[in-house]
C-alpha cells in the first residue's frame, strides 16, 4: 500500500514538473500552468484514492497532504523562477540572433568551414548559455577565412575536445 | 512496514538478499565518483542537478534489471529471501523504486538548463532528432504505463502477465538509451568502467528477462500429475492428483505454480498452496473461487492433466522442536498450507493452537476433519472462528485462549490485511520478530 502511494505521489510529482516545465518553455500564457497544475492535481488524488480505497487510514491521508503541499510550494517556486529569467531569455535570444546573421554573412571559402559554421548554428539554436563561447569561434573563423586564400583544414586549434570527438564520429 | 518486517527477521540469507541488492544498486554511484572524471567536480547547481540525474537513472536502471533477476523463480534468489513469496515481493518494490528513480532521472537533467533557458530545458524533454534520447524517452512512457497498469488496475491475469513481458521491450530501449546517451558518466572512452557497468547491468536484465520467457519451460522438467478427485464445497474446489511419473518432493505449506490441460481452461499457471503432508505420494491443493480464472475450474474433471512447477516458498514450521508452542493462525482460504501441516503434526511433539477465521460457517474448510484432528491428537487444540458472530480475531482474543504469547512461535497465513493486523498486534504485545511466519498470500 505504502508503494502504491509512494509511486502515485512520485508520479504526480514527476509528471507535474514535466508538465510545468513544457508550459514554461512553449506556452506564452502562463495561465496554463494553472490549469495543467489542476489538472495533475485531479488525476494525482483520483489516483491515490483508488490506490487506498481498501485501507485509508490518517497516515495515508497526512501523507498526501504534505506531498500536495510540497508540490504547491514548488509550483509557485517555479512561477516565480520563470517570471524573472523570462526577460533574461528575451535577451539570450537577441544575442542568438544576432550570431545566426554574423554566421549567415560570412564569406565561405571551401566545404570544410561550410560544415563548420553549420555546426556552430546548430550549436547556437541549441545551447544558449554558450553563447560567448561560439562568438570568440565565429571571430576566430572569421578572420582565418579573412586572412587565409583557401582554408585546407577545419580550425581544429579552436575546437573544444568534444568538438574533436563529434567530427571523429561524422 | 512489510519490509521491515523482512529486514527484522533472523536469517542472516535474508539480509544476504538486501546486501547483494543494496551493493549491485550503489556500484553506479560509486563508480560516477571514481571513473567519472567530471563528476568529481561537483562545483555548482549546474554539475549537482547533472550528476544527481544521471546517479537516479543508473541506479533506477540497475534496479530494473534486478527485478527480472528476482522473477526468474532461480532457488539460490529464493533461498537468500526467505521463500519465493518473499522474492515477488521485493520484485514489487524494486520495481517501484526504480521506476521512481527512472522518473525523475530526466526532470534532474534539465534542470541545469532552467535558470538561463526553460525552452532548451523543454525540448530535451520531448521526442527530437537525437534518437539516443528518444529511446529513454519512449522507455519512460512505456515503463509508466505498465507499471501504472500492473499496480493500479485489476487487470485479469493473463493480460496482467502480458503487459509484464512487454517490460522486456522496454528494457531494451533503456539499454539502447544508456548505451548511445552522451552523459557525464559516458563521456569516457568505450572502455570506461560506465560501459562495462551498463554491459553487466544489461546482461543482467536482459538474460534474466529471456530465461524466464524464453528458456525457463524448455529446461524446467515439471512434474505431471493427473486429477483423481474434484470436490466442490461452496466456492471451493479440492482436488487430489496422483503423479504420471515422479512425485514431487515437497514439504507442507510450500506451494506450487499449477498449469491445467483442460480444453476449457487457459494454459496459463497459478500459484497455490499444497494441502498435503510432506512428500506424500498425491497432492492435494484447494482453490477458492476468486475470479475469472477459477471460477472456470468447474470444468475440471478427473483424469485431466496437471503441469506442477514447484515446490517453492519456506512456509513450514519446524515440527521437530520438542515441547515447542505454535500457534497457527489461518484467515479464510488461508488454511491450506496449515492443512499439510496438520498431517505432518500427528508424528512430532510440538504443540499447536490452529485459529482458523472465516466470515461465515459455510468458509470452512475440512471442519470435521480438523475437529477429528482435535480429538485425536493429544497435543492439537483447533479454534474455528467465525468473525460474524465473534467479531475479527484479535491478539487480544489469541492471548486469553492460548496464554503467553510472548512463549510461542507464530504461522500467520491470509488476506494482507488480515495477516497485518494479526501481526501488528503481535508485535504490540512484544512478540519477538523472529517468532512471527507469515505466508505472502495473493500474489500474482
Amino acid at each position: 500500500m505504502k508503494l502504491k502511494v509512494s509511486l502515485a505521489t512520485a508520479l504526480f510529482i514527476s509528471l507535474f514538473l514535466v508538465g510545468s516545465i513544457l508550459i514554461f518553455g512553449y506556452v506564452e500564457n502562463r495561465n496554463y500552468l494553472i490549469a495543467t497544475y489542476f489538472i495533475f492535481t485531479l488525476f494525482t488524488l483520483v489516483l491515490v484514492a483508488y490506490s487506498l480505497k481498501e485501507n485509508f487510514n490518517k497516515k495515508d491521508i497526512l501523507f498526501v497532504f504534505i506531498a500536495l503541499l510540497l508540490i504547491a510550494g514548488f509550483a509557485a517556486y517555479s512561477a516565480e523562477a520563470a517570471k524573472r529569467y523570462t526577460d533574461n531569455n528575451l535577451i539570450l535570444a537577441e544575442q542568438n540572433a544576432d550570431l545566426v546573421a554574423q554566421l549567415d554573412s560570412i564569406e565561405l571559402s571551401n566545404q570544410d568551414s561550410l560544415a563548420y559554421i553549420d555546426y556552430l548554428r546548430s550549436e547556437i539554436i541549441r545551447v544558449h548559455s554558450d553563447s560567448l563561447t561560439i562568438q570568440s569561434e565565429i571571430d576566430s573563423l572569421t578572420n582565418l577565412i579573412q586572412t587565409q586564400e583557401t582554408v585546407t583544414q577545419p580550425p581544429i586549434i579552436i575546437y573544444h575536445e568534444d568538438d574533436e570527438r563529434e567530427e571523429e564520429d561524422d | 512496514m512489510v519490509l521491515m518486517r523482512y529486514f527484522m527477521k533472523d536469517n542472516v540469507k535474508r539480509f544476504l538478499g538486501w546486501a547483494i541488492l543494496v551493493i549491485l544498486a550503489l556500484v553506479p554511484v560509486v563508480l560516477l565518483f571514481t571513473l567519472g572524471p567530471e563528476a568529481l567536480e561537483v562545483h555548482d547547481y549546474s554539475s549537482v542537478t547533472q550528476m544527481l540525474g544521471e546517479v537516479f537513472g543508473l541506479v533506477g536502471m540497475t534496479l530494473f534489471a534486478l527485478t527480472f533477476m528476482l522473477s526468474t523463480r532461480i532457488r539460490f534468489i529464493e533461498d537468500i529471501f526467505g521463500g519465493l513469496d518473499k522474492v515477488y515481493v521485493v520484485h514489487g518494490v524494486l520495481g517501484g523504486t526504480a521506476l521512481m528513480l527512472i522518473l525523475f532521472h530526466p526532470i534532474l537533467l534539465v534542470l541545469k538548463f532552467i535558470p538561463s533557458n526553460i525552452k532548451l530545458a523543454a525540448s530535451y524533454l520531448l521526442p527530437s532528432s537525437y534518437w539516443s534520447v528518444n529511446f529513454g524517452i519512449i522507455a519512460l512512457t512505456g515503463l509508466i504505463l505498465l507499471v501504472g497498469l500492473t499496480l493500479y488496475s485489476k487487470m485479469k491475469y493473463h493480460k496482467w502477465k502480458l503487459s509484464h513481458e512487454f517490460l522486456g521491450a522496454i528494457f531494451i530501449l533503456a539499454v539502447l538509451h544508456i548505451f548511445l546517451v552522451r552523459g557525464v558518466a559516458s563521456r569516457d572512452n568505450i572502455f570506461s568502467g560506465y560501459y562495462l557497468f551498463a554491459g553487466i547491468v544489461s546482461f543482467i536484465g536482459l538474460s534474466a528477462f529471456s530465461y524466464s520467457l524464453f528458456i525457463k519451460d524448455r529446461i524446467m522438467k515439471n512434474a505431471v500429475y493427473i486429477i483423481k478427485r474434484i470436490e466442490q464445497k461452496n466456492d471451493v474446489f479440492i482436488i487430489d492428483m496422483i503423479p504420471k511419473h515422479k512425485p514431487l518432493e515437497y514439504q507442507s505449506g510450500q506451494f506450487v505454480y499449477v498449469r491445467f490441460y483442460n480444453e476449457r481452461l487457459s494454459r496459463e499457471e497459478h500459484p497455490f498452496s499444497i494441502a498435503s503432508k510432506s512428500n506424500s505420494r498425491d497432492l492435494r491443493i484447494i482453490i477458492k473461487k476468486l475470479g475469472d480464472y477459477t471460477d472456470r475450474l468447474e470444468h475440471l474433471k478427473i483424469g485431466d492433466k496437471v503441469s506442477i512447477e514447484g515446490p517453492y516458498g519456506k512456509f513450514n514450521c519446524d515440527l521437530q522442536k520438542k515441547n515447542e508452542e505454535q500457534v497457527w493462525i489461518a484467515g479464510g482460504i488461508g488454511i491450506t498450507p496449515f492443512l499439510g501441516m496438520l498431517e505432518d503434526l500427528e508424528t512430532c511433539r510440538v504443540k499447536v493452537d490452529l485459529y482458523h477465521s472465516v466470515k461465515k460457517e459455510s468458509d470452512f474448510i475440512n471442519y470435521k476433519e480438523m475437529e477429528d484432528a482435535n480429538s485425536r491428537i493429544n497435543q492439537f487444540r483447533f479454534i474455528p472462528w467465525n468473525s460474524t458472530n465473534k467479531g475479527y480475531l484479535t491478539v487480544n482474543d489469541i492471548s486469553k485462549i492460548s496464554g503467553d504469547l510472548k512463549k510461542k512461535t507464530f504461522y500467520i497465513c491470509g488476506p494482507e490485511a488480515f495477516k497485518n493486523s494479526i501481526i501488528k498486534g503481535l508485535t504490540d504485545a512484544g512478540v519477538d520478530n523472529n517468532k512471527i511466519h507469515e505466508e505472502v498470500f495473493g500474489f500474482r
